[in-house]
This record gives structure tokens, C-alpha cells and sequence, in this order.
């Protein structure tokens, strides 16, 4: 009888005959399962950036760190546009290359595109190696003209015709080359880092600017090639002894402001520790959800242990060994897993376009090939089985058979039993309450990022971003245009907008006077008219950029000139630069960035995202063309039907340039708060269904407590028990792990949420509120899950109940 | 006291009506002391239950101190039972998670008197049955005779009017059976009205009148002489 074969009918038969047991058992676990593999694609995506690319694991990103006061801390994964030629200059043996986004419109006939491409040095596709099409990518680059695309780029301009040895216009930065198609590759993967659709080479007499020469700018990507880690780390040795020799010399960055490191490009999409904290986040929910939906099983199957006591018995006393029994139960518990698992995979697949679509995300379960969810699966199903079988086997093993087939009563597996399962339960519920903190804080944190003041009017504010591609003679007609529109306030251009800033000037300001190691690191924003009135921010001291005084004009000034120029400062920066007031700072003059005279102080404009502390800003007003602007327009009305509007007036007035324009919110969305709502929408689902899998455990347990007290009930309802002092009993059981589950999450997301919180610098307070409303929420829910089972039992006539057995 | 007219009780399954009593009178006056006899089966329990209103009549009349309880609310049985009934099974139906002092404590559970009260009157109700000794014990750990006697203990320690046992001496040797019938009859003379259900005539002999079941139905009444 202990052939596996009659164990799995022996199981087949206990599933149809406790259906409900089957169903929440089953149930629970499937979706336990279902959570943990989209969490597990999930987290296998974002750790798995880069390093599906042959060659990527043995490349290392040149980053920059700054020690100003003021600035970020970070490093930056960026250098100097010529660092790799500098570097080769003392260094020959040394391979690298480089990667250069690159703004590009193609052209087609008269109609024009704007595609990512990317300038990199000839030897990118020998290091890092993607399929080829068609060409040899690897040898694509050589020539000046030469481009390598995608296999998209090459359906979208070329069809079916074959794209190799074909020519394509493509403007970069303003200027128009021809280009040959040398080589078309596979599209780029998704979880590529550095992923383009159009690769050409750079070009120091095309593309290099007044910065590319410059130490301290960071324009683009360097990649050096080590065989290891350990040669990696030797060299950084080597970036600090080519610092001292070259750039420190130069004069523009200090000794001790400045240093450069080694990042492993496998390395990079996680480098931030706070994405790095989500990331391992989402994980330990994925795991902690299928525990939970383990820890169901073992409370039922130990629970409902007394039932098949009986079973036990007879394949004892017919010469069934305890191994065996182990055995048949384990082989149940892996059964079991397994059809769970299958379940579950298929609500993982239901479920993930819908996943997808809520975080704008790609993940996918595949069955074949190097990312095949089988061996995973497969080892998650004998290792769940295994921990959700062990104890519940090694119980039912135990029953000594005289004593069950002499006794009338159904064992329950005992006090150890029964105290094992109270401490399972309030594990359970200690983990959905933690989850339940969790989730309140995050939602209530994303409503705040959505309603927070940013210091100006984010609603009904539109932002034409490719305005920078626009002819600098060409710039004011495009912006009177819009300025005609009905229903448009106001137009600004400038060098930032909610959610885009292309380049950032920042220089170490301090008060004149003063010594510069006093200093602070200020950003420098050009703005053009009206940026303060079109954007809605507010003044807190002195007066706006106004026409009517010249000096406040950087475009009128006298090359050469020696006085000071006007700036507007924000309120981090007078604080910063150690103003007592806002209105203390004007007047003041200030030294770093050439002399500047403080004319007025606004508000800080939260333009970035709420992670990023408000850096302190200097603006200059300039009424001609300047540097990498956005336009910016206050409309007012339908934001749908202003977007056609704008479209049809770029088309009219920058025909050249493909339009692109976005409201403040899509644009600080897809910047800023995508990532951080994809993870709090992913957090949520995991932590709503490892709630509704606790509440499917709890209700299985208090349906086979009830059932196994129904005859303590008659006896106390006999004794004079009402159907209410019966409903406080059964359901003030089960409010006790409750409330010590609540002491145990409470620390425990308060330590959490305390640093997830850190995380942002616009954030809101930890509010007690959160965690009595999820206690409460639990109570409820609790109460809700065995009040069903409850009032049926305590309603019941006591006679029927006594003669219960 | 009590007062049962025309009391019948079926059961209906899926398929058939069963009859477990049809048509019963009786009468009980306080402080009397009852026995019911007669084969299992014959309805001796579901009267039992009907008297402790643990278990409702489908039809007929059941006055209990002039009050009809028949068709008096859940809540209302459940003060009644609380306050006025005790009772004794012949399994004891003592809680095993318990020990005996907190099953005997039951009895007042759902009373609200002052803690000091509650505690004075269940070490007076172990005492009287004689198993104060064995108070921190669970039930599985004493005798079956003890376990009676906690459940008695448990039944008297509210003061009933009205004690109702179901066979209390059924699973009991012959010592212990005839210790349990000794504090049954030393509880009426002190005015406790009791109605017995039992197989033993010996037992049966003890109380004042016994009554005699058949197919659910009383055959006969018959009151001994003092």
C-alpha cells in the first residue's frame, strides 16, 4: 500500500472528498505561487540588466564623484567627452569605448522622425556583441558614415528591401549627414542599459562641443575593458594617479573635489542602493507571500490531521512503515505544490498583461531557452513541497495506532499542535499587517507626490521638449505662435522644465567678499521672458526679471564687462549661501559664476523628482536664444485637445523638427515617479493578496476549530452561554494573534517605512494613523473571515451539538 | 413546576420522519425527585433536552414555572438555563483544555456576580462533591467517578431549581454510581427538584417517582411511597 501510485489515488481521493480543504488549500497556495512568480520575473529582470550580453560582464563604467558642498553625493556614470583618447595617451594597452546619446531626426522625403541614436566608438559592437541581420557589425563602424540599426529601424525606413549598403539623412545636433547602413542588428533588448537603434561612430570634428575638452563636464558613457574585477579595482589606482598627473594640473578641479571610479556595467542598473533596496523589497514580498500560502498548508494539513488519523492507523496495523507513511505524505505535499503551481502559473500568465500594462512593464514567462521558467518552477515546487510537507508528515506518521483506533476522539495533533498553529497564525497575520503599514504609507506617499505643492502650477502647463532642435533664428516665431493660441497665458523658454533639464551648469557660488571654500554648489538656469508668471512660481523677496532694466538682461551685456549681472535665486539657495531672510539676499552680491547682484528670491521649484533634494538655483534672464532650452506654454482647457493644437502649430512653425510635447505630469511621470509607482503598485498587489491568502488560511483553521469545539460549545451553551458570550469566545480566539501579530509588525514597518521614506526628499510624515487604521482593517477582516463559522455554531441547538463526535 | 402537554419532537432527515416523542404529559412538582426509564431509544434523552431546553418540541405546550418556554427566544433559554437549570451527562462533558476548577467555574461563567463570590462559591461546590483535591487537574487525569463528581460540582455550583442528569451513573462502577446517587439525594432533600434519566432500577429507586418510556411514549407514573 505504499506504492506511489495508491499514495497519489489515496491523495487524489482526499482532494474530492474535503473539497473545501482542496479549495483552500490549493487555492491559497496557487495564488501564493502566482504572486511569487511575478514578483520573481520581476526581480529576475531588474537584476538581470546587461548581463545577457556577451562581453558585458568584463566592461566598467568610468563614474564621477564631486565633493562640493551642495552637490549630489553620487557618482555619475559619465566623463569628459575626449577622457578615453586622454587616458589611451598614457595608458595604450588599455581597451575601452564609449557611448554618446545623440539628439537625430531621420528624414524621409519631407517628413521627419527623431530616433534614438547613439555616436560610439568603432570598436562598441567588438566588445559588447548583439546578433547581426545583416553586415558585420563588428567591422560596421569604420568608415565616418558608416551606421549600424536595429532590425526595426531597418523594417520602418526600408521594408522588406534589404537595408545593408542603403543611405539615410539623419541630422545630429543641427547638422545633416549621410549615412550608410553598414550593418542592421537584432532589436536591442529591453534590460540593455545602453540599448540605441541607430549607431555611428563619433567623430571628433562633428560632434565634439566647447565641452568635450573639458575636465569636470560629464557628456557620455566610458567603458573600459578589464578581464576581472581584481584588474578593474588595480586600475582605479591608476584614474588617481592620471588625475594628478593631467587633470588636477589643468586647474578647473581641485585636488580632493573630484574623483574618478571603477562601476561594473553589470553592475549599473541597480547601483543606486535605494533601487537596489526596491528591488530586494519586492523579492522578500514574492517570498514571504508563498510563505504564508506555505504556512496555510501546514495549519490545514495539521489541523485536518485528526481526520485521516484513522487512515493512519489501518496502514499500520496492515505493515505500513513510518517511512512509508512519511513518504505518501510528502509525495501529497509535492503533489499538491505542483497542481498548485501549475494553477499558478496560469494566473501569472492571465494576470501579467495586466501587470504590465499597470507599470509599463515587459515581463514575460518563457517555457523554452536560457530564461526558461521550468527549472525554477520545478525547483520551487520540490522545495515548497518539502518544507510544506515535513511537519505535517512527520504528525500524521507519529499516530500511534492503538490508541487512535481505540479512542472515539479525533486527535488535533495536540497542544504542541495547536500552539504551533496560533504561532503560524500570528506570523501570518504579523507579516499581512507589516504589509498592510507598507502599503497605506507608500499609496498615502504617491498621493503626495501627485498633490504636492512643487512651488509652481504643475496643471495645465505643456512642454514642447524638442525646442532645443529648433534654429535659434526660428526659436521667437515658434514661441509667438503659441503665445497666440487661444486660450494660451503665457510662454517661457528655458533651460529646465518639470522633468527634463538636458544640461546642468553648476558652479561653486559664494558671497563676495567672502572666501570660495565658504562656497556652495548653485545650478545655473538660463530662463527667457515670463519663465516665472508661465511656470506659476511664487516670489518671496525682492522684484522678477523685468525688461525695463537692462542690466537684468544677459543678452545686452558688453562682452568683457565687469559688472555684476542680475540673478533670481531660490529660497534653498539664500538659505544655503547663509541669508538670514529671503529678503535679507536682495541686493547681495555674489562671486563664483562671474559677479552677480541678487535682484529677488522665489520659492524652490520642485522640477526634479521627489527623491532629489532641491539643489540651490541661480537664474539668469536672457531675451535672445541660449544653450538647450524647452518650451513651456500656460494653456487653458482640455489638455487633449491642446495637444492637437500645439501640434499643428509646431508643424507650422518648426516643420523641421519633429514634434514632441508633453503635460507636466506626463513628463514628471515618465521621468520621475514611473519607477517608484510601477514598485508601490507591484508592493500593493503582492501585499493584497498575501493578505487574502492569511484571511483564506485563518478561514480554513477557524472552520476546523469550530468544527472540533462544536460539542464544548453545546456543553457551554447548556451551561447558560448566550449566542453572543459564544460568538465573543470563538471570535475573541482568533482576535488574540491578531493583536500580537500587531505588535510584531508595528516595529517592524516602522523601521521599514522609516527608510523607504528617507528615500525622498519631498515626503510625508509616518502618521500613527496608518498603523491603528490596518490594525483595525485586520480586526475587521478577521472578524469577517470566521463569523460566518462562528454564529453558525453558536446558533446551533446545544443537544445536536452534544451529540456531535 | 414543570409542566409538559401533548410534547412530541420528530426529526426529518432527507428521506424519513422519525418520531422520538409523541403526545407527552408530565408533570413535575418542585422538589421532587424523578426517574425516567425505559429501553434506548425510546426518547428518554430527547425529553431529557427538551425539560433542559438544550432541544425545542415540534409541537405541544412546555410551561416551565408558569412561563412557556417552547417558543421563548434563544436569549431568554439562555438566561433560563444559566439561572435556573443545572446539568449532569453520563459522558460528564467536562472540557479536556480546562482544569477541573475552571469547569466547575463554567457554571458561573456567564453570570455576572463579583470575582470573590464566583471563587467562594466553586470551592464550596468541589467541596461538597468531595474533589477540592483534585482542582488543577484536567479532566483526563481523574477517575470517571471524580469527573462526575466535577460535573455535578459544575451543575450545583449556580444553585438550580431544576437539576437534570442524563444516565449520571451510565459509565460508573458500582462504588462510584451509588456516590454520585448519594449527593443527587442529599441535593433534593435540600429542596433541589431533579429528573433522572436512567437504566438502573436500584437508582431509579432512590428517586421519589419513576416514570417508564416506550417508543416515546410514557406508559406509566409511578410515585414510590416515602
Amino acid at each position: 500500500m505504499s506504492s506511489p501510485a495508491s499514495a497519489l489515488l489515496s491523495f487524489y481521493r482526499s482532494l474530492t472528498r474535503h473539497r473545501l480543504f482542496a479549495l483552500l488549500n490549493i487555492g491559497g497556495l496557487a495564488l501564493g505561487i502566482a504572486v511569487f512568480l511575478v514578483l520573481f520575473l520581476y526581480v529576475r529582470f531588474e537584476t538581470g540588466y546587461d548581463r545577457s550580453i556577451p562581453g558585458a560582464d568584463k566592461l566598467y563604467i568610468v563614474q564621477e564623484r564631486y565633493f562640493t558642498p551642495g552637490y549630489p553625493k553620487e557618482a555619475n556614470p559619465y566623463t569628459m567627452g575626449a577622457f578615453l583618447e586622454r587616458l589611451r595617451g598614457d595608458y595604450p594597452n588599455l581597451t575601452g569605448t564609449r557611448f554618446w546619446p545623440m539628439n537625430a531626426i531621420v528624414h524621409q522625403g519631407s517628413t521627419v522622425t527623431d530616433e534614438q541614436l547613439a555616436a560610439v566608438d568603432p570598436n562598441f559592437f567588438a566588445l559588447l556583441s548583439f546578433p547581426s541581420i545583416g553586415g558585420s557589425p563588428v567591422k560596421a563602424l569604420a568608415s565616418p558614415d558608416a551606421a549600424v540599426i536595429t532590425q526595426q529601424i531597418a523594417r520602418k525606413y526600408f521594408g522588406t528591401q534589404p537595408a545593408v549598403g542603403r543611405s539615410l539623412p539623419i541630422t545630429i545636433d543641427g547638422k545633416t549627414f549621410t549615412y550608410r547602413v553598414a550593418a542592421v542588428i537584432a532589436d536591442m533588448p529591453a534590460d540593455f542599459s545602453y540599448s540605441s537603434d541607430i549607431f555611428v561612430p563619433i567623430v571628433r570634428a562633428r560632434f565634439a562641443n566647447e565641452w568635450f575638452d573639458h575636465w569636470g563636464s560629464t557628456s557620455l558613457t566610458t567603458f573600459l575593458r578589464f578581464p576581472d574585477r581584481t584588474a578593474a579595482s588595480a586600475f582605479e589606482g591608476e584614474l588617481g594617479r592620471f588625475a594628478e598627473r593631467h587633470v588636477f594640473p589643468d586647474g578647473n578641479i581641485k585636488r580632493g573635489m573630484w574623483q574618478q571610479s571603477l562601476r561594473p556595467l553589470v553592475d549599473n542598473h541597480l547601483y543606486d542602493p535605494a533601487d537596489r533596496a526596491a528591488v530586494a523589497t519586492l523579492g522578500i514580498v514574492g517570498a514571504l507571500t508563498l510563505l504564508i500560502a506555505i504556512v496555510n498548508y501546514v495549519n490545514l494539513a495539521t489541523a485536518r490531521a485528526g481526520l485521516r488519523a484513522r487512515e493512519v492507523a489501518v496502514r499500520k496495523v496492515l505493515g505500513g512503515t513510518r517511512g512509508a507513511l512519511l513518504r505518501q505524505f510528502m509525495l501529497e505535499a509535492v503533489a499538491t505544490v505542483a497542481l498548485a503551481a501549475l494553477i499558478g502559473l496560469a494566473i501569472a500568465e492571465l494576470s501579467l498583461p495586466l501587470i504590465n500594462a499597470l507599470g509599463g512593464m515587459t515581463l514575460a514567462i518563457t517555457y523554452f531557452g536560457a530564461r526558461s521558467i521550468l527549472p525554477p518552477l520545478i525547483a520551487m515546487v520540490l522545495v515548497v513541497g518539502a518544507i510544506a510537507g515535513i511537519y505535517p508528515a512527520i504528525v500524521l506518521a507519529r499516530f500511534r495506532p492503538a490508541a487512535v483506533l481505540a479512542s472515539s476522539r479525533a486527535p488535533g495533533g495536540g497542544r504542541a499542535g495547536a500552539r504551533l498553529r496560533a504561532a503560524l497564525v500570528v506570523g501570518q497575520f504579523a507579516i499581512a499587517i507589516a504589509f498592510g503599514i507598507s502599503t497605506a504609507t507608500m499609496l498615502a506617499q504617491a498621493a503626495h507626490v501627485r498633490a504636492a505643492d512643487l512651488g509652481f502650477k504643475r496643471e495645465s502647463l505643456f512642454i514642447l521638449t524638442k525646442f532645443a532642435w529648433v534654429d535659434d533664428d526660428q526659436q521667437a516665431g515658434v514661441l509667438r505662435a503659441f503665445a497666440a493660441l487661444p486660450g494660451v497665458a503665457d510662454v517661457t523658454s528655458a533651460q529646465n522644465a518639470p522633468g527634463d533639464q538636458m544640461m546642468t551648469n553648476t558652479s561653486n557660488v559664494y558671497r563676495a567678499g567672502l572666501d570660495e571654500s565658504r562656497g556652495r554648489s548653485t545650478m545655473d538656469v538660463v530662463v527667457g521672458d515670463a519663465y516665472f508668471p508661465t511656470v506659476g512660481g511664487r516670489l518671496i523677496a525682492g522684484r522678477l526679471f523685468d525688461a525695463a532694466h537692462p542690466a537684468d538682461d544677459i543678452a545686452l551685456r558688453q562682452r568683457g564687462s565687469k559688472a555684476p549681472y542680475h540673478v533670481v535665486i531660490n529660497r534653498t539657495a539664500a538659505a544655503d549661501l547663509g541669508f538670514a531672510s529671503p529678503a535679507a539676499a536682495v541686493g547681495q552680491a555674489l562671486d563664483g559664476n562671474g559677479t552677480m547682484m541678487i535682484v529677488g528670491v522665489v520659492d524652490d521649484l520642485r522640477f526634479r523628482g521627489p527623491r532629489e533634494p532641491i539643489s540651490a538655483v541661480e537664474y539668469r534672464y536672457s531675451s535672445k536664444p541660449f544653450s538647450s532650452p524647452y518650451a513651456m506654454v500656460r494653456y487653458s482647457g482640455d489638455p487633449a485637445a491642446f495637444r492637437v493644437a500645439a501640434e499643428a502649430t509646431w508643424k507650422r512653425t518648426a516643420a523641421a523638427v519633429p514634434f514632441e510635447g508633453r503635460t507636466v505630469e506626463e513628463n514628471l511621470y515618465r521621468r520621475y515617479y514611473r519607477t517608484d509607482t510601477q514598485r508601490a503598485n507591484l508592493f500593493t498587489l503582492g501585499a493584497v493578496l498575501a493578505v487574502l491568502i492569511g484571511c483564506i488560511g485563518l478561514y480554513g483553521l477557524a472552520a476546523f476549530d469550530t468544527a472540533r469545539r462544536i460539542k464544548e460549545i453545546g456543553i457551554r451553551k447548556t451551561l447558560g452561554a448566550s449566542t453572543a458570550d459564544v460568538l465573543r469566545l470563538l471570535i475573541g480566539q482568533f482576535m488574540r494573534p491578531v493583536v500580537l501579530a500587531n505588535l510584531i509588525a508595528w516595529p517592524v514597518a516602522f523601521v521599514a517605512m522609516r527608510r523607504w521614506l528617507g528615500g525622498f526628499d519631498d515626503r510625508i510624515a509616518l502618521s500613527p494613523l496608518y498603523f491603528l487604521g490596518v490594525a483595525l482593517i485586520a480586526v475587521v477582516i478577521a472578524t469577517a473571515t470566521i463569523f460566518a463559522q462562528a454564529w453558525r455554531v453558536a446558533r446551533a441547538e446545544p443537544a445536536r451539538a452534544l451529540r456531535y463526535e | 413546576m414543570i409542566q409538559l402537554q401533548d410534547v412530541s419532537r420528530t426529526y426529518a432527515s432527507d428521506e424519513v420522519e422519525t418520531t422520538a416523542l409523541g403526545g407527552i404529559d408530565l408533570h413535575v412538582e418542585r422538589a421532587e425527585f424523578v426517574a425516567i426509564m425505559g429501553p434506548s431509544g425510546c426518547g428518554k434523552s430527547t425529553l431529557l433536552n427538551i425539560l433542559g431546553t438544550i432541544d425545542r418540541p415540534s409541537g405541544g405546550k412546555y410551561l416551565f414555572e408558569g412561563d412557556d418556554v417552547a417558543h421563548a427566544p434563544e436569549a431568554e433559554l439562555a438566561r433560563l438555563r444559566r439561572d435556573r437549570l443545572g446539568f449532569v451527562f453520563q459522558s460528564f462533558n467536562l472540557i479536556d483544555e480546562l482544569t477541573i476548577a475552571e469547569n466547575v467555574a463554567l457554571g458561573l461563567a456567564y453570570r455576572s456576580m463579583p470575582a470573590r463570590e464566583k471563587k467562594e462559591r466553586v470551592a464550596a461546590a468541589m467541596d461538597r462533591v468531595g474533589i477540592a483535591h483534585r482542582q488543577r487537574h484536567h479532566p483526563h487525569q481523574l477517575s470517571g467517578g471524580q469527573q462526575q463528581r466535577a460535573a455535578i460540582a459544575r451543575a450545583i455550583v449556580g444553585a438550580p431549581r431544576l437539576i437534570l442528569a442524563d444516565e449520571p451513573t451510565g459509565n460508573l462502577d458500582t462504588a462510584n454510581g451509588a456516590q454520585v446517587m448519594e449527593i443527587l439525594r442529599q441535593l433534593n432533600a435540600e429542596g433541589a427538584t431533579i429528573v433522572m434519566v436512567t437504566h438502573s432500577p436500584a437508582h431509579a429507586d432512590i428517586a421519589k417517582r419513576t416514570v417508564h418510556m416506550l417508543d416515546g411514549r410514557i406508559l406509566a407514573s409511578a410515585r414510590l411511597a416515602a
